[in-house]
Parts: C-alpha cells; sequence; structure tokens
C-alpha cells in the first residue's frame, strides 16, 4: 500500500511519513453507559468507502490533520488542520 | 570421436580466473573450483550431475536453467537451505549439502515413491489415504519426512535483516537488456532523471553483446542515470512503489513513471523424461560453457520448435561441443536456417513426432519418432531450445491485462496503466532492431509524458507445433518443482477443473519454489490443448508478489530509525564505557562493573546520564486541565515546586506511560516520559490537543534540547551543595519537589526524586552545558554508573519499567497502582474501563519474588509454574548485590499474589521454588530516599 497524503503544512507527501490515529468519531461522555464505551472502543466501522481519519504527520511537521479518505480505493479527498479551521 | 577430459575447463569463461583455484565440499566430498564460479558451474564442469531429488517423486535432478528460476539445483550452504546453486557464487571452504534426500542424493530410499505413484494421483491429498482413518495417521510421518524443501536448522545464526530504505525517482527502468538500456538512455537524454534496475550483477541481460556494450558505456557517462545492479525487484504495490531486494538492504522504491523491460526467458519443452539430469536448457548449457567454461556435456541433442534452436546448436558447436542432432517438431524449415547447420555437419530432423530422454541417473540417449520410425541417439546433453516466456509478474501486478502473442504462442502483458510502460521481450519482441527502436520510443514517451507507441514490431510467429505423446508410460513434466505432468494435468481437467485458477490449486502446477518462472507457459498451453479453450479465453493466474524469492530477513529488516545519541555520548567513550542499544539510544551498559557500580551508588554517590528520558514543557491557562485529562492521577491540585509520579492510560484503561510531573508556576509544567515512549506521548498529546482546539496550551517537546543527569546515593548533598547556592538541605529541599535554580553556572531544572532508591536528584539543563556539568560532577570522585547499575538498583526497590514490567494488557490497577487514580475526577482517559475492571477485579498482579541463594539467576520472560501448568511470568531478575540471591518482579494470577506464596520459576528446563513479597526488598519504607 502506497499513497500521498497532502498535508495542509508541508503539501503532497507519501503516506508512509504519516502515522494512521483512527476513525473520527465523537468520545463518548464520562457519563455514557458502559455498552456505549464498549461499543466505541471495540467495535471500529471499518467501512470500504469514505471515512473521516486522524492521521499524524510524523516525520513531517509533526500535527495532527483530519482526512476524507476512500478506504477501499485509497483516494484522498480532502485533508484538514483542525486548528487552521478553528481560525 | 576424441573426447575431452571431463574436469577440464573450455578457454572460454569470462566469469573465472584460473590463477585462483579454490574448493569447496558437496556432501562432504571436495570439489575444486576457480574464483568466479558459481556453485553450479563447478559442480558441472567436475561432472557431477544430480544436485538435488524431487519435491515429490524423489526424482534425481540437475542443473536446468542455469539462471535461478527452477528448483533443481537448491542445495543448503553452510547451514542455510534452499540456496539455488547455480547462481551462488564460490566462497572458498563452503559446506554445501543436497537436499530432500536419505541418506544420500545418490542413492535415495524415498526415490521408491516414483514407482508407487499410482498411490500418490493428481490432488492426492484430497482423496488418498482418507478411509479407513487409521492408514493417515500411518503414513503421516513418512510423508512429513519425505515432503518439504530442505531443512530449517533452528540452531541456525539468525538470517541478516536488511534495513529498508525509501528512495524517489521519476522513471524507474526495471530490466537492463537492450530494450531497457534504450529507453532509460532516451528518457534521461530528455532530461529527465531514471534509475536503471537489474537483477544480474552486470548491464545488458543475458544476450550481451557488442550493441549493448554501447549503450552501457552511455548509460555509465550519464549522470541522470542511477544504476542498481544485483536487486531482484520482488513486487509492485499502488500506486507506483517497487521493491527491491540488494545485498545490504531493502529499497522501496518510489516512481512517477515505471518502464518494465524483464525479457523473457527460456523454458523446457514438454517430452518423455524431460527431467533427467542432462537435460538442460539451451540458454543454460550455453551460460555455462560462455561464462565459465564449464562443459555440460560432450554430445548434445537440440530439442527445439523454433528458429532459436538452429543458432543455438551452432553456438554450441563453435565452443566445441559434438552436436549429434537437431530435432524441430515443424514441417517445414526454411532453407537459410538449415543451411549453416549442413556447413557444420549437424543433422536436423524435421516434423520429430515424440521425443523421450532415456537414462537412469542422468540422461544417456534420445528416442525419437521420425518418418513412421523409432530412432535413438547416444548423447551425454540434451538442450530443449527457444521456447520462451515473458517476465510478466511485475507488470501483471501493476495493472496490465493480457493478449495472445503469436511470436511466443503464449499471452503477454498489454494495455499498461498510465504511468507503466512496457517494452521488449516481455512484449513478444524478439528481433534486436526492434528491441532497441522500441525501447528508445518508449523512453521517450514515458519522458515527455507522450505516450505515442505506434510501433509495427516483426511477425516471427513459427508454426508452433506441439510434440506429441506416442509412448505414454513416462513422465511428461510440466511442473519441476511439484512434480506435476502433463497426464496429472489432464486428469485435472478430466475431473472437471477446468477454471485456471482452481486448476492452479488442485494441481499445485506453479505453485512451488520456481512460482511458475518455469512452467506457466507450458501450463497455459497445455490446458489450452486439454480443454479446447483459446490461451486467451483461459487467462492467467494471479501473480502475487514476491516476484522473486527473497528472506524473512529481507521483510523484517529494521525500517530506517536512527539511532540517537546523548550529548553526553563521547564523555561515556572517554571513560570506557561498554555502550548498548536501549529504546532507541545508544546508552552506557556499565564503565566498570555493573555491581561494583551499585555499591557505590548505595554507600557514597553516583552520576548517570538520564538526556534518554523524553520531556515535554507543557503551558497555558488550560495546562493543568489537560494534564487532569490525560493523566489518570488528579494534576490541577499540584502545587507549585512540587513533583508527581503519573501515570497514563489509553481509552482501553491499559497503561500508556509513566513519569514525572513537576509544576513550575501556575501555567507551567515540565514532564518527563520513559525514554522509548516520547514521540508516541507527543503525539499522543497533540491528538487531544486537536481534538479541542478551544484548549489554551502550547507543548514543546524539549527532549534532544536538554540534558539530563541524575546524582544519587547518600554523599551526594555534600557533591551538590558544593556546586550551587540552593539550600539543598532536607527541610528545603525536600523528597519531590522541584526547583529552578542554577548549578554551577548553568540554569535548570532540579528535582528530589530517587529512581534507584537513594537521596538525589535529576538535573535537567540545556544541552549544550552537558559536558560542562558532567565533568563538574564527574572531578568531585563521582563514579559513574551505566544502564545496568540502574536496573539493579530500581529492582531492589521494585519500581517498575512501564513496557518491561508491564504488557499492552496491563492496567494500573495490576501494578497496585490504586492510590494514584484520581477518584474525584469526573473524566480522564481509561475511566470508564478502569472502572469497569475495578468492579469485575483483577486476574492478576505484578509482584516482587525472592529465591534462594543456590538457584540460577532467570531470565527476564521466565515461565513461572504452578502445580503443573504455567500461570506467569518473570518480567525482571537480577541476582540481589545485598544478599547474593535472585530477585525480581513477576506476573502472577491474583489469588496467588499473596505474602509468602511459594511458585516455581522455570529455568533451563528445571524448576526453582521463589517466594512472592508484596514490598520492595531494600528499604520497603523508603527512608534513605526521603532523607
Ligand atoms: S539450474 Fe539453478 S535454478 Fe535452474
Ligand atoms: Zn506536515
Amino acid at each position: 500500500m502506497s499513497f500521498n497524503i497532502s498535508c495542509p503544512t508541508c503539501g503532497d507527501r507519501q503516506v508512509e511519513e504519516f502515522q494512521y490515529g483512527s476513525e473520527q468519531e465523537p468520545r463518548p461522555s464520562h457519563e455514557s453507559s458502559d455498552t456505549e464505551w464498549n461499543l466505541y472502543l471495540y467495535s471500529k466501522n471499518n467501512t470500504p468507502g469514505k471515512e473521516s481519519e486522524w492521521w499524524y504527520h510524523q516525520y513531517g511537521c509533526k500535527r495532527w490533520i483530519l482526512l476524507i479518505r476512500d478506504t477501499s480505493s485509497n483516494q484522498v479527498q480532502s485533508s484538514i488542520d483542525p486548528f487552521m479551521e478553528a481560525n | 570421436m576424441s573426447k575431452i577430459m571431463r574436469t577440464d575447463r573450455f578457454p572460454t569463461g569470462e566469469l573465472i580466473d584460473r590463477l585462483k583455484p579454490i574448493e569447496f565440499t558437496f556432501d562432504g566430498k571436495k570439489v575444486a573450483a576457480y574464483e568466479g564460479d558459481t556453485l553450479g558451474s563447478a559442480l558441472a564442469a567436475q561432472n557431477i550431475k544430480v544436485l538435488s531429488r524431487s519435491f515429490k517423486y524423489h526424482r534425481p535432478r540437475g542443473l536446468m536453467c542455469v539462471s535461478g528460476k527452477c528448483p533443481n539445483c537448491l542445495v543448503e550452504v553452510n547451514g542455510s537451505p534452499n540456496i539455488r546453486a547455480c547462481i551462488t557464487t564460490v566462497e572458498n571452504k563452503m559446506n554445501v549439502k543436497s537436499q530432500n534426500r536419505w541418506p544420500s542424493v545418490k542413492y535415495d530410499v524415498f526415490s521408491v515413491i516414483d514407482k508407487l505413484h499410482w498411490l500418490l494421483p493428481v490432488g492426492f491429498y484430497y482423496k488418498s489415504f482418507y478411509k479407513p482413518r487409521f492408514i493417515w495417521n500411518l503414513v503421516r510421518p513418512i510423508f512429513r519426512k519425505a515432503g518439504g524443501l530442505g531443512r530449517i536448522n533452528p540452531k541456525a545464526k539468525s538470517i541478516l535483516e536488511k534495513p529498508h530504505k525509501a528512495v524517489f525517482t521519476e522513471i524507474a527502468v526495471v530490466g537492463a537488456g537492450l530494450s531497457g538500456l534504450s529507453a532509460a538512455l532516451s528518457a534521461a537524454e530528455q532530461g529527465v532523471e531514471v534509475t536503471l534496475i537489474d537483477q544480474l550483477e552486470h548491464l545488458g541481460g543475458n544476450n550481451k553483446d557488442l550493441l549493448e556494450e554501447e549503450l552501457v558505456r552511455k548509460i555509465i557517462a550519464k549522470k541522470s542515470i542511477t544504476i542498481i545492479t544485483g536487486a531482484p525487484v520482488f513486487g509492485f504495490y499502488p500506486p507506483n512503489l517497487i521493491t527491491l531486494d540488494t545485498a545490504e538492504e531493502m529499497i522501496k522504491l518510489h516512481c512517477e513513471k515505471i518502464i518494465i523491460a524483464t525479457g523473457s526467458h527460456e523454458v523446457p519443452i514438454i517430452f518423455e523424461s524431460n527431467d533427467l539430469p542432462g537435460v538442460m536448457l539451451a540458454s543454460g548449457a550455453i551460460k555455462l560453457l560462455k561464462l565459465y567454461g564449464a562443459i555440460p556435456g560432450n554430445d548434445a541433442v537440440i530439442i527445439t520448435e523454433s528458429n532459436e534452436g538452429y543458432s543455438q546448436a551452432l553456438e554450441l558447436k563453435n565452443y566445441g561441443l559434438n552436436v549429434v542432432a537437431v530435432l524441430d517438431s515443424r514441417t517445414e524449415i526454411e532453407p537459410q536456417l538449415s543451411k549453416p547447420l549442413e556447413q557444420a555437419e549437424i543433422p536436423v530432423f524435421t516434423d520429430v513426432k515424440s521425443i523421450q530422454a532415456i537414462g537412469t541417473d542422468y540422461i544417456s540417449s534420445i528416442k525419437f519418432y521420425y518418418a513412421d520410425n523409432w530412432r535413438y541417439l547416444d548423447c551425454d546433453l540434451a538442450c530443449s531450445s527457444g521456447r520462451l516466456q515473458p517476465a510478466l509478474q511485475l507488470a501483471l501486478q501493476a495493472g496490465c491485462s493480457t493478449e495472445f502473442n503469436s511470436n511466443l504462442n503464449t499471452l503477454v502483458p498489454s494495455e499498461p496503466p498510465k504511468q507503466i510502460f512496457l517494452t521488449g521481450g516481455l512484449i513478444g519482441i524478439s528481433d534486436k532492431n526492434d528491441s532497441s527502436n522500441h525501447g528508445k520510443t518508449v523512453g521517450l514517451a514515458a519522458a515527455t509524458n507522450k505516450p505515442d507507441l505506434k510501433f509495427n514490431i516483426k511477425d516471427n510467429s513459427t508454426n508452433n507445433t506441439k510434440f506429441t505423446n506416442i509412448c505414454s508410460k513416462n513422465k511428461r513434466f510440466i511442473c519441476f518443482c511439484e512434480d506435476v505432468t502433463s497426464k496429472d494435468l489432464s486428469q485435472a481437467i478430466k475431473e472437471g477443473f477446468t477454471d485456471i485458477q482452481i486448476l492452479k490449486r488442485y494441481s499445485t502446477i506453479t505453485m512451488g519454489p520456481c512460482q511458475g518462472k518455469m512452467c506457466l507457459t507450458n501450463f497455459i498451453r497445455e490446458s489450452s490443448i486439454e480443454t479446447g479453450s483459446t490461451q486467451a479465453e483461459l487467462g492467467l493466474t494471479t501473480l502475487r508478489p514476491p516476484v522473486e524469492p527473497i528472506t524473512l530477513g529481507s521483510l523484517a529488516g529494521p525500517g530506517f530509525i536512527p539511532i540517537k545519541r546523548s550529548p553526553l555520548h563521547s564523555k561515556h567513550l572517554e571513560l570506557g564505557a561498554k555502550m548498548v542499544e536501549v529504546g532507541g539510544w545508544i546508552r552506557p551498559y556499565s564503565y566498570i562493573e555493573a555491581l561494583t557500580e551499585v555499591s557505590i551508588v548505595r554507600n557514597n554517590v553516583g552520576i548517570i546520564d538520564v538526556s534518554t528520558l523524553g520531556k515535554l514543557d507543557v503551558r497555558g491557562s488550560d495546562a493543568a486541565r489537560l494534564l487532569d485529562f490525560i493523566y489518570v492521577n488528579k494534576m490541577s491540585n499540584l502545587k507549585i515546586g512540587k513533583v508527581r509520579y503519573g501515570v497514563m492510560c489509553l481509552e482501553n484503561g491499559t497503561i500508556l506511560d509513566d513519569g514525572t510531573v513537576a509544576r513550575l508556576s501556575d501555567d507551567r509544567f515540565f514532564i518527563t516520559t520513559t525514554t522509548t515512549n516520547i514521540e508516541m506521548i507527543e503525539s499522543w498529546f497533540k491528538w487531544w490537543l486537536a481534538s479541542d482546539t478551544n484548549l489554551d496550551v502550547a507543548l514543546v517537546n524539549i527532549t534532544s534540547e536538554h540534558a539530563a543527569i541524575n546524582i544519587a546515593g547518600p554523599n551526594t548533598r555534600n557533591i551538590l551543595q558544593g556546586l550551587t547556592t540552593t539550600d539543598i538541605s532536607a527541610n528545603k529541599f525536600p523528597y519531590m519537589t522541584v526547583k529552578e535554580s542554577f548549578i554551577v553556572d548553568i540554569p535548570a531544572i532540579i528535582m528530589r526524586i530517587g529512581f534507584v532508591g537513594e537521596i538525589g536528584w535529576e538535573i535537567h539543563f540545556p544541552s549544550i552545558y552537558a559536558e560542562h556539568l558532567w565533568d563538574e560532577l564527574y572531578n568531585r570522585n563521582v563514579q559513574a554508573f551505566g544502564v545496568e547499575a540502574q536496573r539493579i538498583l530500581r529492582l531492589e526497590k521494585g519500581h517498575v519499567i512501564i513496557n518491561q514490567d508491564t504488557d499492552s494488557l496491563t492496567n494500573p490497577l495490576e501494578i497496585g497502582l490504586d492510590h494514584i487514580i484520581g477518584s474525584t475526577k469526573s473524566d480522564y482517559v481509561g475511566k470508564n474501563q478502569i472502572h469497569q475492571q475495578y468492579n469485575r477485579g483483577i486476574k492478576r498482579k505484578l509482584v516482587s519474588f525472592t529465591m534462594h541463594e543456590k538457584s540460577p539467576t532467570p531470565q527476564d520472560g521466565s515461565a513461572i509454574i504452578h502445580r503443573g501448568d504455567p500461570i506467569g511470568r518473570v518480567t525482571s531478575a537480577r541476582r540481589s548485590p545485598v544478599n547474593q540471591k535472585p530477585f525480581g518482579l513477576a506476573i502472577l494470577p491474583y489469588n496467588l499474589s499473596i505474602k509468602g506464596q511459594e511458585v516455581f520459576i522455570l529455568i533451563n528446563e528445571d524448576l526453582y521454588p521463589a517466594k512472592v513479597s508484596l514490598e520492595s526488598i531494600y528499604d520497603p519504607n523508603g527512608t534513605r530516599l526521603r532523607a
């Protein structure tokens, strides 16, 4: 597997420079039930198709970015830096 | 006819150095060789013809392809199994053994299987020996002994782990034969940067000639072409990554475009007993003569179905062999083909219907059907000539489809994806002019992004008739790796396996060590004849990586991870420290003797370089809030000037890391992490920050920016007080506090903590002063100690090392950290799961143990046995310098983690008793630490 990810800070880079984090999912709150927590932790969607994911530019700017990636074709549709979005 | 003495060499032999004789042993016997020889050429020159026994029938096998593509010459070299003799250069005193034979390759008991082949029909493992059931149990051990390839030696030294390297290029050209060379040069002439790769050690390919040599000269002169030879490309991975296995490293080559020019190679023609030693590919025989002067035989018969056979017959004759005859399956031959042979007095038989090789251990004659008669020719070499198979694995992995090529009478890759280009023998081009012109065009197209590939290739298609099979008693091998005959194939098809993918799995053709290199073309051709479908209709089997065999060491090798050095590295070397690699750093193991260092720290004072600790500077009005959330401890109530031991968990409640948290001001914290984990912890903190961008926190990893020295031992205060104006008396600088101050004249963060269990300080300060401060301390007669002494000291205190004494499933409750969990916090990472765990109760616990002084010291990881069952493991163990008893930490089931409980530790296959204790063996109340 090899594809490019466009880092909002560094530009187009090989996927090897990045580290996969996880699917982007809201974290349950401390008031959520054990079942909700167990589902959040242990049952990942992992569906083929578009997925919103966290990736970390380990060998670059060392920033987290949010990708929309098609998991069946590895097409990256968008990548944003949450801090840049916030400003 | 005059015979040449067999052990003589011909005057040819470009690669051998006759002035440098060397020798090796083959199955215990000495074999003479020259420097430059391969094992295969040296054995051939000594007339040793049987190199191995086949996989299923244990038939004798000898050199066939002489290019590392068939399974016939697999031998064991210096204990490593499955090495190809024909491509392995001889080194003096190599110890070579034949495989798959017992007791010897000459007299192999299992060769009786050859006679019992009716017991082992195609797909026998699906249908024989099932009823009655007990039969399988009887035959299984025999099959296990007879089957398989080579033997793994469990005591062998571990294989070389090759480092992985990532390289980028604009255009990669795979294959440096005529077409590849032309493509590389014409692309480079357009100003593009090119990488040219070949699996051979030289450029120019197997048919290197004047034309190729001239191109090679130009290519070497071109700066923009990088040349990598001796590097098989073993896989293609989307979108455009190819992997190369060189002698020293595994290269991942990222390419913008790839020109595939992997060419084609000869494969065997199918006739009866076509696996007898002495039956070779013509190209193999020529290679032995040309490169090594080794004589594969005196009297050669050429078996062919194409024009190639005629030129190869003449070539062999030129090398001095007696060419007995050319046997051609075709009916009509152009006169200009047969003329030169007439002049060379080589008889030609056309329209030959059937062929059989005769001989017991190697070939002695050829029997063939010609003009309605059986005829015999004596010979000691039969060359299968001119059947070609394109090396299409890489092209297919890259996404090409296939089409039928009448030149080769086989399928070749076609319709390459956008960034892939094909040229040369791979797509059926055989004419030299065509090859170089097509290569040039493709190189230009790739370099200029104008894929305009109008190109007419000369049609050399020959009327490929096949050798029929008149008498059928003897085996005609299609697949040499798995011993599959044409009869097996037709049987499988009769049983209904007509889909090529299923047929492959059922018959196991193409599934052996050659991975189809010798049998794919033949498999598809024969299947097409048997099923009546065209080759194009049948299609190909899937050709997955690795294209070339590679060792596990190539895959398992480390990624490119630079080893880090502390700013005090040269000091350690000056002091003659023994260095080790720990957690990505090179660190002092010991300076004198670890145990001596331990006792100096316990009785006087020592220093250790702890610059490798991860260090984070965390600031901002929300810093305390963030730490409260990430650590299981409460950190917001930490007073300014105080230090706290902290543990962080993953959301699933398992321990991620530990370290100290020092509060320097209301909104500023200084954090240390374990040596190995800092990169991961940095990203962990940043992830939580990215998830809540409203938090006012700034985070800087100052690991390499800051050095750190730990000074510890009862005399520490005397030494340190001499270097600082800060009052470090017990009242003014108590245990678990921090001050920002100066040591000598160096600004430092000084923490009173004690990993090793003695009074001590950890001094963090800018790296540029590292050597300066080290010298100041060292010159006051302070002993330097290394990581081994530190490990013993901390173990005596029962201090845990994360990832050594814990694993990826350990939660804080299991290592007795219940008390640090911030129970008043509404939320923190891992809270839910830790609470669930708490309610369920824990199943195992980390405990201390001690053993009798006479018992050996267990290794880290030794099994713990209770009532005959393995129930836990030792995580750390050493021999105590205090009482000479082995002691350490171990993970035990919760119900056995009781003070005084006896368990047994498995050491070198014997059991030794150990007693569980719940407190550390040194200074359990921490009075020394707090002094
Ligand atoms: S003869 Fe060595 S691999 Fe074929
Ligand atoms: Zn980046």
